[in-house]
Formats: structure tokens, C-alpha cells, sequence
């Protein structure tokens, strides 16, 4: 055996992962060779100080967590670049005002600004929220519009659609209105008792 | 041991305090992985809380046929490779200065202050070796040696086939192992050439 190879079998004999065979030959390997010895040694040695670097967890930490997760849900979730722009007509018009980006009669300062988003907004909206219904009606199912990759989804199966965006199976409905809930996707239900769901991943 | 399907039933029907029991059964674990793999106590702190909000609010999502530590380790590793990623994109600065190694508390409570230093020095040492590791590396490194899974449950978390975990562990140790020579480790090299003497004998 060469040291290479003898290499992959020290490192599986720490981790006991080696067949009977592997660890047959390694042990008849490590017999005639100093060198692949002390690697093994200086392997140990590493792995030892790895798992003495150990701590435990912060005091806090659950306290912490279950704090945050007792807080109100997030009714929306905005894309970074919608937030920059959202917050930018906040400081314009006042934190205190009360903000509606559809009015047209935003002060004028704020016009540029405001309709850019209600451009933007309406654009990524419509064809989105359009295809969901049509999903939705085709299907008999819940569809939920998001718009970026949750980790929540990226393991479901997925279809690409030729209209765009991508179309991932959900488990169920309320796996919709979950993500109704956490982030703010518009849902798009023919009825209740659907338990069709799907999530529309749009661009 | 706790029931953990039945916790996470309860938790699912709306019991959220229920939730704490999952945190507590694996606050440390999830910790540790965020520790190893971002060097930062606070920062470690924070993953792991953000770690534990995403695992509940996607707790509809795991899919009970993997055991729920491997979804909850799947979950942790890529909040902290997306923290690392993020870090990187925001400075091209090396991530490992002198300055910035973790002033490691000594576990053992009586060694005498000679000891007392090696020790530290020593735990800094392999701290900042896991530090100067590629992301790659000191995952899979984390998820065996600290956490302690098996090959099918790393490969699992990280998409990876078995095969290459095994392999990517021997690269990850080498590595290491080079890492730790070169920083002129002294119990390391007393360790081998310890090791070597025995042999001799």
C-alpha cells in the first residue's frame, strides 16, 4: 500500500468507518511505516484539539430565542433594494406619516422615489400574481408568490414553467400559509379544502 | 431523552413554549458547529439564534423521514456559510489576524499556571488552524469531530455523496495537520516525536 492510500485509511480508522478488510491492510501498513505512523499520531493529536475546543452554549441562548419567535410576525417582506428605497420616503416624508405608496398625491419631493417603487412593484406584481391565480385555478391548489429562495422550499420538487419562474410542490396548505405568514407571500386559494400547494418562485 | 416528534407536534399545533425543549436538547451542539465554524463567540451567538427562528418557523417543513438533528444541522450549516459568504463579499481582508483569536478559557480547573498557559496556547492554536481552514474543510471537519455524526448524516447535510465526505475529511486532516506543523506547535511535535520514541522502544 502507498502512503496516499494509506492516507484515506488513517483518516476512516479515526472515524472507525474502515471495512475489516481496509483496516487489515492499514494495520500492515502502519506495521513497516514510521512516517504514515506519526501521521495517524498527528491526526489523533488534531482531532483531540478540535473536540477540546468545546464550549457551552451561552446562557442566554434560549431566552434569546424564544423572545424573538414570541414577537409579532413580519407582515411583509421586502426585497434589500424595495427596503433601501422604502426606508429613503420614510426619512423623506417622516417616520410618523402615514405612508401609502400608491396615493398620487405624495408630496412632491417624494414623487421620483414613490413611483419608481410603484413602478417597479406593479411590474414584478402583476405577472406574478396573475400566474399564481392561473396556477391556482388550473390546479386546484393553493399557490403562494415568493420572491426569493427561502431554504424552506429549495428541497421540494420544483418545474420550471415556460411562462417563468419556477413552481416547487408544497406538502400541504398549510405549508402555504406558513410562508404566508413568515414572509408576507400573497397566497392564492381556489377554495379551503384544496390541499394541493404549490410555492411560485418569481424573478 | 426527550420526545422530540411529540414536541414537535405540540409546537406545530401552536404550542410554542414547547419549543424551548428543542432548543435546550441542542443549544450546545448548534452552538459549537456555529463557533468552529465562524471563530466569533458573539457571532456564534447570534447564528445559532438565528439558526434556532429559522428552525421554527420552517418546522412545517422538516419532513420527518431524516432524523431531526440532521435537518437542524443542515438548517445551522448554511446560515453560517451564508454568514461566511456574506463576510467575505463585505471584506477581502483574511478572516484570521493574531488579534482576532478567541481567548480561549482553560477547561481543566487546577493546572498549575505553566501548564495553565501551554494549555491556552494550545487551544488557541488549534483554534486558529481550524480558523485558517477552507469553509469546505472545516465543515465536514466540525460536523465529524465536533458533532460527531456519521458519514451518511454529513453527506446528507451537505449534499455531498459518502464517498466524498471520506475523502474530504482525509484532505480536511491533512490539511490541518499541515496548518498546525507549520505554527510551530510544539505539543504537536512532542506528540510525534513522543509517539516515535515508544515506537523505538
Amino acid at each position: 500500500m502507498k502512503c496516499e492510500e494509506a492516507l484515506l485509511l488513517i483518516s476512516g480508522h479515526l472515524d472507525h468507518a474502515n471495512t475489516i478488510e481496509e483496516e487489515a491492510a492499514l494495520q500492515a501498513h502502519l506495521s513497516t511505516c514510521s512516517a504514515c505512523r506519526d501521521v495517524l499520531q498527528a491526526f489523533e493529536y488534531a482531532d483531540q484539539g478540535i473536540a477540546d475546543l468545546q464550549e457551552k452554549a451561552p446562557e442566554d441562548l434560549c431566552d434569546r430565542v424564544m423572545e424573538q419567535i414570541s414577537q409579532p410576525k413580519k407582515k411583509k417582506h421586502l426585497r434589500p433594494w424595495l427596503g433601501v428605497v422604502a426606508a429613503a420616503l420614510l426619512l423623506v416624508v417622516g417616520v410618523s406619516a402615514t405612508v401609502d405608496l400608491q396615493e398620487e398625491n405624495i408630496v412632491p419631493q417624494t414623487a421620483t422615489v414613490s413611483e419608481a417603487y410603484s413602478v417597479q412593484r406593479s411590474v414584478v406584481q402583476v405577472d406574478a400574481d396573475a400566474l399564481a391565480q392561473q396556477i391556482s385555478r388550473e390546479r386546484d391548489a393553493v399557490v403562494a408568490v415568493v420572491r426569493e429562495m427561502y431554504y424552506e422550499i429549495e428541497t421540494y420538487p420544483c418545474e420550471t414553467l415556460e411562462e417563468g419562474g419556477v413552481l416547487y410542490a408544497l406538502p400541504d396548505h398549510n405549508a402555504a400559509v406558513l410562508l404566508h405568514e413568515t414572509y408576507g407571500c400573497a397566497i392564492y386559494e381556489p377554495n379551503e379544502n384544496s390541499d394541493t400547494a404549490y410555492a411560485l418562485l418569481v424573478p | 431523552m426527550i420526545n422530540e416528534k411529540s414536541i414537535i407536534d405540540q409546537v406545530l399545533q401552536g404550542n410554542d413554549e414547547a419549543f424551548a425543549e428543542l432548543v435546550k436538547a441542542y443549544e450546545d451542539k448548534v452552538y459549537n458547529l456555529c463557533l468552529r465554524m465562524c471563530s466569533d463567540r458573539e457571532d456564534a451567538r447570534d447564528l445559532a439564534q438565528e439558526a434556532f427562528v429559522k428552525a421554527w418557523r420552517g418546522l412545517r417543513f422538516y419532513k420527518q423521514e431524516s432524523a431531526f438533528s440532521t435537518w437542524l444541522f443542515r438548517l445551522t450549516t448554511n446560515v453560517c456559510i451564508d454568514y461566511l459568504r456574506q463576510k467575505k463579499r463585505r471584506s477581502a481582508v483574511s478572516l484570521t489576524t493574531d488579534d482576532e483569536l478567541l481567548q480561549l478559557d482553560v477547561p481543566d480547573p487546577s493546572p498549575t499556571p505553566e501548564e495553565q498557559v501551554q494549555q491556552t496556547m494550545a487551544r488557541q492554536t488549534v483554534a486558529s488552524a481550524m480558523e485558517q481552514l477552507e469553509e469546505e474543510f472545516r465543515t465536514v471537519l466540525t460536523l465529524r469531530v465536533v458533532e460527531e455524526l456519521s458519514y451518511e448524516e454529513i453527506a446528507e447535510i451537505l449534499d455531498l455523496k459518502v464517498g466524498t465526505v471520506k475523502s474530504r475529511l482525509a484532505r480536511a486532516r491533512e490539511k490541518i495537520k499541515k496548518i498546525l506543523l507549520k505554527s510551530g506547535n510544539d505539543l504537536f511535535d512532542h506528540s510525534v516525536k513522543k509517539n516515535r520514541e515508544e515506537d523505538a522502544l
